[in-house]
């Protein structure tokens, strides 16, 4: 079974983690990239939260996207980049090197 | 272009004079005040003095339909900005904008604010007498409540962003309408101008100024894609929700676009097709601060419900009148 796996804050995530093939990780963050490792790990959105409220309406916050997942395609090794922070100022980018076993 | 403009002005009229009755009970426009003004001799019940209402959303739209036939450069200035005509200057230079569908009225209103976590009360105060820097020209204020706000504050991650507007009285109350995340009593005073003025804009219904055509204009859309996919790993499609989009010039009640307001990102100059950044603004400017007090006037008005609950008294539709030219 896959899991999904919610690093709230990166700049608290490990620079290092093993994951399983199938997993996803959800970072809170404005974006990210795959650096290394392209088609073990895939990187999906980045997205920014919205809400269903009553009636059925979709309602999205001013700001920019503020949630980024890598899926763990298959076994490897690969390296991610996660932004946090204001993307128009000073973000800050953690760097991320992810074992994907199988 | 006479004929036009003197329909456009008829039509102007027509339209203040349906919304005047809507904020009047149906009465006759001349013989009373528009809405949300005080007045000594308007009828009192239980100590309110009068019952602000709004025209109903079908009539909105037709207000906004009717203008749009006429001038469609105009149309910004009405939706609900029609109920208060007599205090709008059509030409007058403002320079940011506000989503007419998300506008909280005229009228002065207190709203709440609470914070999702434990927060120190010096930081509360602090985010709280920021939010206020708008309240010195707005009739707009926000205030602490040990209860359940109407804006709602949380630091934890997510970034920087808020609902616009009335929005906010939309998201559930275990969800916050503002993020801010990180903000300690740490955090530099810039960022409290920068962000937490930029956030509370957008509570006020401000939408992002850099989005405004002429802005967006500027921006080189091949340079922009491959900047930010570089830099954020934005693909296309985020990169023109963020930055290439131009907002609906016709939602918006706004004149020429301004790249110091607060509500502007800063954009590299590498983005754009004259290599010169857009700067971005940096705290509420002059401009921003006479358009808050413009929208959200300070005067002898009196309070008024949410704005969505003043569609509450609506009446038939067979009952609206037709305003079509
Ligand atoms: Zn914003």
């Amino acid at each position: 079974m896959g899991r999904l796996i919610e690093v709230d804050d990166p700049l608290k995530c490990p620079s290092r983690l093993a994951v399983h093939a199938g997993d996803m990780l959800l970072f809170r963050a404005a974006g990210g990239r795959v650096r290394s490792g392209q088609g073990v790990v895939e990187m999906l959105g980045p997205f920014l939260q919205a809400i269903l409220v009553e009636g059925g309406e979709v309602l999205t916050p001013q700001g920019p996207p503020n949630t980024v997942l890598f899926r763990a395609c298959r076994p490897g090794h690969a390296v991610v980049d996660v932004i946090t922070g204001d993307p128009f100022y000073q973000p800050h980018t953690t760097s991320c090197e992810l074992t994907v076993e199988s | 272009m006479i004929q036009d403009s003197e329909r456009w002005h008829d039509a102007i009229v027509k339209i203040a004079e349906i919304a005047s009755m809507a904020a009047n009970g149906g009465e006759d426009p001349d013989s009373g005040p528009y809405e949300g003004e005080a007045s000594e001799e308007a009828p009192q019940k239980g100590g309110i003095v009068c019952t602000p209402k709004q025209l109903p959303a079908r009539l909105l739209i037709l207000a906004a339909e009717t203008a749009m036939k006429i001038n469609p450069v105009n149309a910004p200035v009405l939706g609900p900005f029609a109920a208060m005509a007599d205090g709008f200057q059509v030409s007058e230079p403002m320079r940011i904008a506000v989503l007419t569908s998300k506008y909280w009225g005229p009228a002065p209103r207190k709203l709440t604010v609470s914070f999702m976590e434990s927060t120190p009360t010096d930081l509360k105060n602090r985010i709280l007498s920021h939010m206020n820097a708008w309240n010195k020209t707005a009739c707009i204020s926000f205030v602490l409540t040990n209860g359940t706000g109407d804006v709602r504050i949380s630091r934890r991650s997510g970034g920087y962003y808020s609902y616009l507007g009335t929005d906010i009285l939309h998201i559930p109350k275990n969800r916050q309408t503002m993020n801010l995340q990180g903000f300690t009593m740490s955090t530099p005073e810039s960022e409290y101008k920068r962000v937490v003025r930029h956030e509370t804009g957008h509570t006020l219904g401000m939408p992002h100024e850099h989005m405004r055509k002429a802005l967006v204009n500027r921006i080189d859309p091949a340079k922009a894609y491959k900047w930010f996919l570089q830099t954020y790993g934005w693909d296309k499609a985020t990169v023109d929700a963020q930055v290439l989009a131009s907002l609906d010039e016709a939602s918006l009640m706004s004149t020429p676009p301004d790249q110091t307001s607060i509500m502007c990102y800063q954009l590299p100059g590498v983005i754009t097709k004259d290599g010169k950044p857009i700067t971005g603004g940096t705290d509420i400017n002059a401009t921003d601060s006479a358009f808050a007090g413009k929208i959200y006037p300070k005067g002898p008005v009196k309070s008024q419900p949410a704005a969505a609950d003043a569609y509450e008294e609506d009446w038939p539709e067979s009952d609206d009148v037709d305003v079509s030219v």
